[in-house]
C-alpha cells in the first residue's frame, strides 16, 4: 500500500539535487567566470600581490560607474546603455577644470558640480525618449548613446576653443593647434588620484606591499548606503513597484513615466561622478573615446557579477568588478602564453571584453527559460 | 484653496535655493583649489621710489613645504593652490628669516612677488610679470585649416569605426 500523498499544498517542495541545480543556473555566469579565471591565473603567472593590487585598484576605479547602473534596473528599465551620456557630462566638467587649472579635491568636486546639470538634462532627455519606447528600453538608450555622441563631439570639437565665437578653453595644452576644438588626449595632471591618495593605507605584507586608495573606497561605501537608504524611500518604492508591473503601479496612482524619467536622471548625474572618479584614478582622458567603452565595461561587469536585466544588488557589482578585470588583467598573458604572440593575446582581451557580454545574455536568457519552465513545473506540482 | 500656490512658491524657492548653493559651492572649490604658478623674483627691485636690492645666500620655503635656494638676479616658478600663503624667506647672512603671509586674489591675471621687497618689508610686493607667451597666430588667410600633428588631430579612425 503506497503511502498518502500529503495535499496540503499545491505547490511542489524541491529536492536537494533541484535546488543545487538551480543554484548553479542562476549563478551560472559567476561561476563560469570564475572557473576562467582559476585556469587562467596559474598561467598567466602573475603573483598574488600583484592581483590583489590589481583588483584594488581597478574596484576603486570603477564601482561607482557600475553602481550608477542599479537605480534604473530598479525601476524595470534593464541596463543603462545610457550612462554614456552621463559619463560625456563628467568628461566635459573635466574639460573645464583643466582649462581653469583648479586641482586636487576641490577641483574634482567643481568637475561633479559643472557635470551635474549637463548629465541631469541628458537624463531627462533619456528618460524621456524611454518613456516612448517601453520594453525596449536597452536598445533605445544604446542607440542613443551614439547620438548625444555625436552632439558631444560637435560641442568638444568645434565649439570649445580660443578663436572665435566658441565655449572659452584658455589653456593652448588643451586645445587643437587650429585655434578651436579639444586636444584628443588630455593630461589631467592636476587632479590624477585626487581621491584615491586623500586617504592613503599601505600595508606591507611581507613579500609584498598593498596600497588602497580608501578616499575612493569611503566614497563607494557612501554610495552604496545611499543606494540601500533610496531603496526605502517613496520614490524607492515606487520605482520598484514600476519595476515589478508598469500597470498595476500605474493604477496604484504612481506617476509612471515621471519616476522613470527621475530613475534615469539619477543614474546619469551619478555615471557622470563615476566617470570623473574613473578618469581621476587614470590620469588622462581621452576625450572622444573614454565615454564609448564607459557603458559596455559596466554593463558587462555587472552582467559577470550575476545580476540580470532586471534583477541586480549591491553585491552583483563588487563580485562582477572582480571578476571581469581579473579576466582583463590575466587574459592577455594568459593568451599570449598560450598562443605565444603579444598581438594575439590582445585580441584574446578584446574577445574577452565583449564575448562576455554576448555570453551574459545569452545565459541570462536560457535562464529566464529555466525559471520559467521551473516555476511552471513547481504550480503543477511535478 | 491657497495652499497649492504655496506649495508650488516653497518648491520653486527651495529649488532656487539648492541652485544658489551650487553656485556658491562651485565658486568656493574654485578659489580653494585654483592653482596659481607664481614667480618669486630675486632682481633689484623698484616699488613706491624704494630700492630693493637682490638678496644673497636666501631660501625659500613656501607654506611650509621644501626649501629652495634663490640666487641673485634670478627667478623661480612656484606653483601654489587656493589663495593665502606664507613665503619664509632665510637670509644665511646674518641668519635672518623672514615669514609673510601673501593673498592671491582673484582680480589679478599674473603673479610675480619680489623676494627683496618682501625682505625689506614693503607694502605692496607684487610686480609686472614679463610678456606672457606669444598669443596664437591669427588664421590663413586662406581659409585652409592647419593640418593637426599626428596624434593631435580630434577623433580620429577608431571613434569611426564604432
Amino acid at each position: 500500500m503506497t503511502p498518502p500523498v500529503k495535499n496540503d499544498s499545491a505547490v511542489h517542495k524541491f529536492t536537494g539535487t533541484e535546488n543545487v541545480k538551480h543554484f548553479l543556473i542562476s549563478n551560472s555566469v559567476p561561476i563560469i567566470f570564475i572557473a576562467l579565471s582559476a585556469i587562467a591565473i596559474p598561467i598567466s603567472g602573475f603573483s598574488a600581490g600583484y592581483l590583489i593590487q590589481e583588483m584594488l585598484t581597478r574596484l576603486a576605479r570603477n564601482s561607482f560607474l557600475v553602481l550608477s547602473l542599479l537605480i534604473p534596473i530598479m525601476a524595470g528599465m534593464g541596463l543603462n546603455f545610457g550612462m554614456v551620456l552621463g559619463a560625456m557630462a563628467g568628461q566635459i566638467g573635466l574639460i573645464f577644470v583643466t582649462d581653469w587649472a583648479v586641482v586636487g579635491i576641490p577641483g574634482m568636486v567643481l568637475a561633479a558640480l559643472i557635470s551635474m546639470p549637463i548629465a541631469a538634462f541628458l537624463g531627462f532627455i533619456c528618460g524621456s525618449v524611454l518613456n516612448k519606447a517601453k520594453g525596449r528600453e536597452m536598445v533605445t538608450s544604446y542607440i542613443l548613446g551614439f547620438f548625444i555622441n555625436g552632439i558631444y563631439q560637435f560641442v568638444v570639437l568645434y565649439t570649445m576653443g580660443i578663436r572665435g565665437l566658441h565655449i572659452p578653453i584658455t589653456n593652448p595644452q588643451l586645445v587643437l593647434s587650429r585655434g578651436f576644438g579639444i586636444r584628443n588626449a588630455i593630461n589631467l595632471t592636476g587632479i590624477r588620484r585626487a581621491l584615491d591618495n586623500a586617504l592613503p593605507l599601505t600595508h606591507n605584507f611581507g613579500h609584498f606591499t598593498i596600497s588602497i586608495p580608501l578616499g575612493t573606497y569611503v566614497t563607494i561605501a557612501a554610495f552604496c548606503f545611499f543606494i540601500v537608504w533610496f531603496r526605502r524611500t517613496k520614490l524607492g518604492q515606487d520605482m520598484r513597484a514600476i519595476g515589478q508591473d508598469m500597470a498595476v503601479a500605474g493604477s496604484a496612482g504612481i506617476a509612471v513615466e515621471r519616476t522613470r524619467v527621475i530613475a534615469i536622471v539619477i543614474s546619469t548625474v551619478l555615471a557622470a561622478f563615476g566617470q570623473i572618479i574613473f578618469l581621476q584614478n587614470i590620469g588622462t582622458m581621452n576625450t572622444y573615446n573614454s565615454h564609448e567603452q564607459t557603458g559596455m565595461f559596466s554593463i558587462a561587469a555587472l552582467l559577470i557579477g550575476g545580476a540580470t536585466v532586471s534583477r541586480a544588488s549591491i553585491t552583483n557589482v563588487f563580485v562582477g568588478v572582480t571578476l571581469f578585470h581579473m579576466m582583463f588583467v590575466v587574459s592577455p598573458t594568459a593568451g599570449k602564453e598560450l598562443i605565444g604572440q603579444a598581438q594575439l593575446g590582445e585580441y584574446f582581451r578584446v574577445f574577452v571584453s565583449y564575448g562576455i557580454i554576448a555570453v551574459a545574455l545569452v545565459l541570462h536568457a536560457w535562464k529566464r527559460l529555466q525559471e520559467r519552465e521551473r516555476a511552471r513545473r513547481g504550480l503543477r506540482g511535478e | 484653496m491657497s495652499a497649492a500656490p504655496n506649495l508650488g512658491m516653497r518648491r520653486l524657492l527651495i529649488r532656487v535655493a539648492l541652485v544658489a548653493a551650487l553656485v556658491a559651492i562651485s565658486f568656493v572649490m574654485y578659489d580653494i583649489g585654483k592653482e596659481r604658478n607664481v614667480l618669486l623674483d630675486n632682481k633689484s627691485a623698484s616699488i613706491d621710489g624704494v630700492e630693493y636690492e637682490a638678496l644673497v645666500g636666501v631660501s625659500i620655503i613656501v607654506d611650509g613645504g621644501k626649501k629652495t635656494g634663490v640666487r641673485p638676479d634670478a627667478r623661480i616658478a612656484h606653483k601654489m593652490v587656493g589663495r593665502t600663503h606664507t613665503i619664509r624667506l632665510e637670509i644665511s647672512e646674518g641668519g635672518k628669516s623672514i615669514e609673510r603671509t601673501v593673498r592671491l586674489t582673484m582680480n589679478m591675471k599674473s603673479w610675480m612677488i619680489s623676494l627683496p621687497a618682501l625682505a625689506g618689508g614693503a607694502r605692496d610686493i607684487y610686480i609686472p610679470r614679463p610678456a606672457a607667451a606669444q598669443p596664437l597666430p591669427p588664421p590663413s588667410p586662406s581659409g585652409e585649416p592647419e593640418t593637426p600633428a599626428l596624434g593631435d588631430d580630434g577623433p580620429g579612425e577608431s571613434l569611426m569605426g564604432i
